[in-house]
């Protein structure tokens, strides 16, 4: 028994010094925030976040102005996730502290991460911007004393490309709760703590829009939030802001502005900026009107519907309706099947079905008979879709319903990309604050096109122009030529098909006094397409700065948004360097040369709102049969055996 | 005590510590040896439904609960083993016997886990859905199933050699 004794101490002895054993399932994973954790430490410093958006022609100009305040007894360092639109080029940051300013510098990631590390260990009031998505963000902002008031002021600009001759500017408020699957790289932003559904945001949240169109604007509109906008005189320019009458927390959701010029006109044509080394420019051409549908072969379509957690309630009743909408607008001839995706993947059909009505009415009930909850493995779901059999001689598009809350992006466009010569793809947002970047890649990646459904009513709309789409794309094996115009570094380098109305976009630089033209050239319904911009007629005009940013933003993307990779760091490291942008291997820093915390910091991680609409089931919530400390059943275990050892002797 | 004898005791604390280490880094996939079968007793002995989600482990929408890693039993087996080969030392009279009964015992223990673990995971389920005590109390109900286990296996491993040893 002796010898018995020493073996659990041997084993005792290796335990206890074992670390423990890291939560590698949860590590990363969203959780809801318990108020009071820590006394004398303030948990919510994001005092208020405000946006100040100017809009030029097709081009906007973001301000954000986050503040951080410490109203608790200790120094804090803050860490705050939140989203961007997924074409911001991030040009610029600064820290204010009392009357100081300091102008961040845009630095490779790791090194900008050790400076900032070694910022906060030193004591230094110290922010840090990094990429995490496209869309996503972390800011850190490190010795926040008490009593401190912060402001980190960070700038980007975007292009706005109209559709159906209405522009859209897009402001996300909050990054919904992320799942965070077993193929999900680089997740900690997911890491990050929730209020309950329903409670309102913590801090507040502001928003000003200036809009010179250059024509006159014909409709202002906002379906996300209540705004009240003033018009000047002339009609070519508004100020818009948020209504004060509204009573509804404007900080849990997308704010969405669309307006359009009168009689639906857009800007479009050729834009030039010299700049001090190189020349940009940036052509828009609006595609030619969409051709009357005439006879289009059947077509087979795989359905791939979200019904994890995060879509409970409201996004799972907008999803049930658009399919409903677009199950409804199948033709007999068309073939379907519907895959069903939470943690694990119901299919209706082994093998695609006809169209029919009978079909139809049974996969509504299979779909209507679906509650939601779970896991959103969309990568697994996204393998089933694809390994279902093909129907032989018909084209297949793939929809992709979802709210987007996962964090295995790359993954998902990695499978879709590898079996794009089968099938298109296009993605369904669903809800107030879904995931672009996710929308976007999707259609990117499967050829296709992204759809944004935030209600109920727009899924009818929605639904029909998907039926478009399909059926009678705008403009077909798309291509740019010049002739006469000394063009370089084009961006993108393959044009998509056109499937929506809206204008195609070519970023490019070029060489001299620009003379010749932009050809470009397409298949319609009605035949060939060409359009062609004469760069003579346009002359270089120093207000198009952006285009250098948004150059170098598109091919940042074209390089590195969409893929899994790390082979273009290199590139991506170069360009953001060079045209001072926050990409995912660069980051912005400002570092207050002074010590003023020599205690150290608590960690605080900013709470953020459950988005609009959103249930609790977004968050995994759920209880476990952990095991007891190995230690505890040893010792347990060396007592059984040594009373049952003296009872034996006894 | 006999050479074979201290073999099957290292080879046990072998075990022990190459089990330890594994489970630190272990993922639910890499324990789906352990956690699928208890996840099925689970399920089949009282009224819920574990289904695997990728990554995470087996879980249970309806009641809330899931079986993730830190539920695997993966302490429990080691223990069991440890009494189960201390119990058999009186059986290794040679080197194929202790080979033997080191075989025994894996399979004993793996087998006791399997049961044991289910015992203590159906219980905590019970008291998750009757709202019944938090962590701790989950914890201490675990330590009083696996400690009554343990005491369990001793026992019956000890009566099934004592015939061997009188």
């Amino acid at each position: 028994m002796r010898h018995a004794a020493v073996v659990c101490l041997l084993v005792f002895a290796h335990t206890a010094t074992a670390a423990p054993k890291p939560d590698l399932d949860k590590t990363e994973a969203p959780y809801f925030v318990v108020d009071g954790a820590a006394p004398g430490v303030e948990s919510m410093p994001l005092e208020s976040t405000r946006a100040d958006v100017h809009i030029a022609g097709v081009i906007s100009d973001v301000k954000v102005t986050q503040t951080y305040r410490n109203d608790g007894d200790q120094t804090i360092s803050a860490r705050y996730v939140f989203p961007a639109s997924t074409r911001a080029a991030v040009y610029g940051m600064k820290m204010t502290i009392g009357d100081r300013v300091i102008v961040a510098d845009v630095k490779e990631r790791e090194q900008a991460k050790a400076e900032y590390d070694a910022a906060k260990a030193a004591g230094k009031t110290a922010s840090l911007l990094e990429e995490d998505r496209p869309n996503v963000f972390t800011m850190n902002v490190a010795n926040i004393l008490p009593k401190d008031r912060i402001q980190v002021e960070l700038e980007y600009t975007e292009l706005l490309v109209p559709t159906d001759g209405v522009y859209e500017m897009v402001y996300p408020t909050v990054v919904g709760p992320r799942y965070v699957g077993e193929h999900a790289a680089n997740a900690s932003f997911a890491h990050v703590g929730y209020t309950h559904a329903g409670e309102a945001p913590r801090n507040l949240f502001d928003i000003h829009v200036t809009l010179d169109a250059g024509m006159p604007i014909q409709l202002i509109d906002s379906p996300s939030h209540k705004i009240s906008s003033q018009l000047a005189a002339d009609k070519q320019s508004a100020t818009i802001g948020l209504d004060a009458s509204d009573s509804s927390q404007p900080g849990n959701r997308d704010f969405v502005l669309r307006y359009a010029l009168a009689g639906k006109d857009i800007a479009s044509g050729l834009m030039l900026y010299q700049g001090a080394k190189e020349n940009y420019f940036l052509a828009m051409v609006q595609p030619p009107a969409r051709p009357a549908p005439e006879s289009i072969p059947p077509r087979e379509y795989v359905f791939v519907v979200d019904v994890s957690g995060s879509m409970e309630g409201f996004p799972l009743h907008t999803a049930k309706a658009l399919m409903s909408d677009l199950l409804g607008r199948l033709r007999p001839t068309d073939r379907f099947d519907v895959v069903l995706f939470s943690g694990a993947t119901a299919i209706y059909a082994q093998q695609s079905v006809q169209a029919d009505a009978d079909q139809i009415n049974r996969a509504e009930a299979f779909v209507d008979a679906t509650r939601a909850g779970g896991g959103t493995e969309l990568l697994a779901a996204v393998q089933t879709a694809m390994k279902l059999p093909k129907t032989a001689g018909m084209s297949r598009s793939f929809v992709v319903i979802t709210d987007g809350y996962i964090a295995e992006e790359p993954a998902v466009f990695d499978e879709i990309r590898s079996h794009l010569d089968e099938a298109n793809v296009f993605s369904f947002g669903i809800g107030s604050s879904v995931n672009r970047h996710l929308m976007e890649g999707v259609a990117k990646a499967g050829q296709g096109e992204a759809f944004i459904v935030e209600d109920e009513q727009e899924a009818a709309v929605a639904a029909v122009k998907f039926r478009q789409y399909v059926e009678t794309p705008v403009l077909a094996h798309v291509a740019v030529s010049f002739d006469g115009f000394d063009a370089y570094d084009v961006q993108p380098q393959k044009l998509p098909d056109v499937f929506a109305s809206r204008p195609v976009v070519v970023f490019g630089k070029y060489k001299g006094t620009p003379h010749g033209a932009l050809k470009l050239t397409g298949d319609t319904g009605n035949g060939r397409f060409l359009a062609t911009l004469d760069a003579s007629a346009v002359k270089p005009d120093a207000n198009n700065h952006a285009l250098e940013q948004l150059w170098a933003r598109m091919k940042i993307s074209e390089l590195s948004d969409f893929y899994n990779d790390e082979a273009n760091q290199k590139e991506v490291t170069a360009l953001g360097l060079q045209y001072h942008l926050l990409t995912k291997f660069t980051s912005f820093i400002a570092v207050q040369q002074i010590v003023r915390a020599a205690t150290g910091s608590v960690d605080v991680d900013q709470p953020l709102p459950m988005p609009a609409g959103v249930s609790d089931s977004a968050v995994p919530d759920m209880a476990q049969g952990d095991e007891p400390p190995f230690l505890l059943v040893m010792l347990g275990a060396v007592l059984a055996m040594v009373v049952a050892r003296k009872r034996r002797f006894a | 005590m006999s050479g074979a004898r201290i073999a099957a005791l290292a080879v046990a604390i072998a075990i022990v510590i190459a089990g330890k280490t594994y489970y630190r880094h272990a993922t639910a996939d890499d324990l789906t040896w352990l956690l699928a079968p208890t996840a099925l007793c689970v399920s089949a002995t009282t009224d819920t439904h574990f289904v695997r989600e990728r990554g995470v482990g087996w879980i249970d929408r309806d009641v809330a609960f899931e079986i993730v890693p830190e539920c695997a039993g993966l302490h429990f087996l080691l223990c069991a083993l440890v009494v189960l080969v201390v119990a058999a030392l009186p059986a290794m009279t040679s080197w194929l016997a202790a080979a033997r009964q080191l075989g025994i015992a894996l399979a004993a223990a793996y087998a006791a886990t399997i049961i044991v673990n289910t015992v203590r995971i159906a219980i905590a389920v019970r008291m998750h859905e009757r709202a019944l005590g938090g962590a701790d109390l989950h914890r201490f109900e675990g330590t009083v199933v696996y400690v009554g286990g343990l005491c369990a296996l001793y026992a019956m491993a000890r009566r099934l050699y004592a015939p061997a040893t009188a």
